[in-house]
């Protein structure tokens, strides 16, 4: 592994690209799908050239490796029978709500290509969060020894990212603006910081598309990615309408 | 003669790295590439895979536990197959 002023300097040079797709409400399995088979590709080119999906999510709880039962606000039952589905995965970080409002980001990155390790990338995710923040007029910080990005209010952006075959998957969450009587279904963080969002910390709506302009353009260019390819949908999606119905 | 699972160089700061949780058990058979063990820091799971094909002997660092790069994570014992195979090529 290279230090990280040698990982500066090579993902300054590169001039990959990267594809980023803006793709509005997607529901969470249609979203694995497209993960697995970008994931995939990525694999089997080997090459530098990456993706970066940008999404929400319908209401549903994911609970990462750092999550356990004592973060979840009801039984597994309580939320089955409010349709709220609850699914343990392999990402790193503790239990989520994600629903409308919030901004999913999955950065799909082959680590190996553009010289980066596990901490790197986790420090490239968290500086984007910082520089996003500061720009949307936020001071906020990172906790010590941990991933957990907070404003004055409380914690507002998740890291929850995975790394197999030396390429990430997963990524970061933010909450811009969702129903926050949501969010109440998931207990306060191993550090006691509330949970919250940007609009509740600026004490006005956030910009849900400021917000995706601003940690995109900080994603690609903490990665180095000189070009980028944007598209606001994905072939393999299908615009659909389906109701969900939730009783905190 | 069983080949050691290390822990690959992911990470070069000193923050700690944790054996998340292992995703194969002593006696079961592994392809080479397979996931075996994932490692975890804050925010951001590892995933581990296999040096070789074989059968994985022992686990020997536990969920929970603290590791760093090269330190031994598990041991495989290589496949029959692939001991022959070798042995074919060197005749």
């Amino acid at each position: 592994m290279n230090s990280p002023d040698a990982d500066r300097n090579q993902t300054n040079q590169r001039n990959a690209s990267i594809k980023v797709y803006m793709l509005g409400c997607v529901d969470f399995d249609s979203f694995l799908v497209l993960q697995e088979r970008e994931f995939q590709q990525i694999r089997q080119q080997g090459t530098d050239q990456a993706t970066l999906f940008v999404c929400e999510h319908p209401p549903l709880i994911t609970v990462g490796r750092e999550g356990s039962h004592a973060q979840l606000a009801q039984s597994s039952q309580e939320f089955k029978a409010s349709q709220l589905e609850v699914r343990w995965i392999n990402r790193g970080g503790g239990a989520l709500l994600h629903a409308p409002g919030q901004l999913a980001v999955y950065p799909l990155l082959p680590l190996k290509q553009i010289g980066l390790g596990m901490d790197d990338f986790q420090n490239r995710l968290v500086q984007s969060l910082l520089e996003m923040s500061a720009e949307q007029g936020i001071a906020a910080d990172q906790y010590p020894n941990s991933s957990d990005i907070f404003g004055r209010c409380g914690q507002f952006a998740f890291l929850g990212a995975a790394i197999k075959s030396w390429i990430s998957y997963y990524g970061l969450y933010i909450n811009v603006s969702p129903d926050m009587k949501l969010q109440r279904l998931i207990d306060a963080n191993q550090h006691d910081h509330r949970l919250t969002s940007l609009s509740a910390t600026l004490t006005r709506e956030a910009s849900m598309s400021s917000v995706r302009e601003s940690i995109v353009r900080n994603l690609v260019q903490q990665f180095g990615y000189q070009q980028t390819h944007i598209f606001t949908r994905h072939p393999l999606l299908h615009r659909v309408k389906k109701k969900v119905y939730v009783h905190p | 003669m069983p080949t050691p699972i290390l822990v690959p160089p992911v990470i070069s700061s000193p923050q700690p790295l944790k054996v998340s949780l292992w995703l194969t058990h002593a006696g079961e058979e592994v392809a080479s590439g397979d996931r075996v063990v994932e490692l975890l820091i804050p925010g951001v799971t590892f995933d581990v895979e296999a040096p070789c094909a074989g059968m994985i002997v022992s686990c020997e660092c536990q969920a929970g536990a603290e590791v760093s790069t090269g330190m031994v994570l598990g041991w495989i014992e290589p496949q029959d197959s692939e001991a022959a195979a070798d042995g074919n090529t060197e005749d």
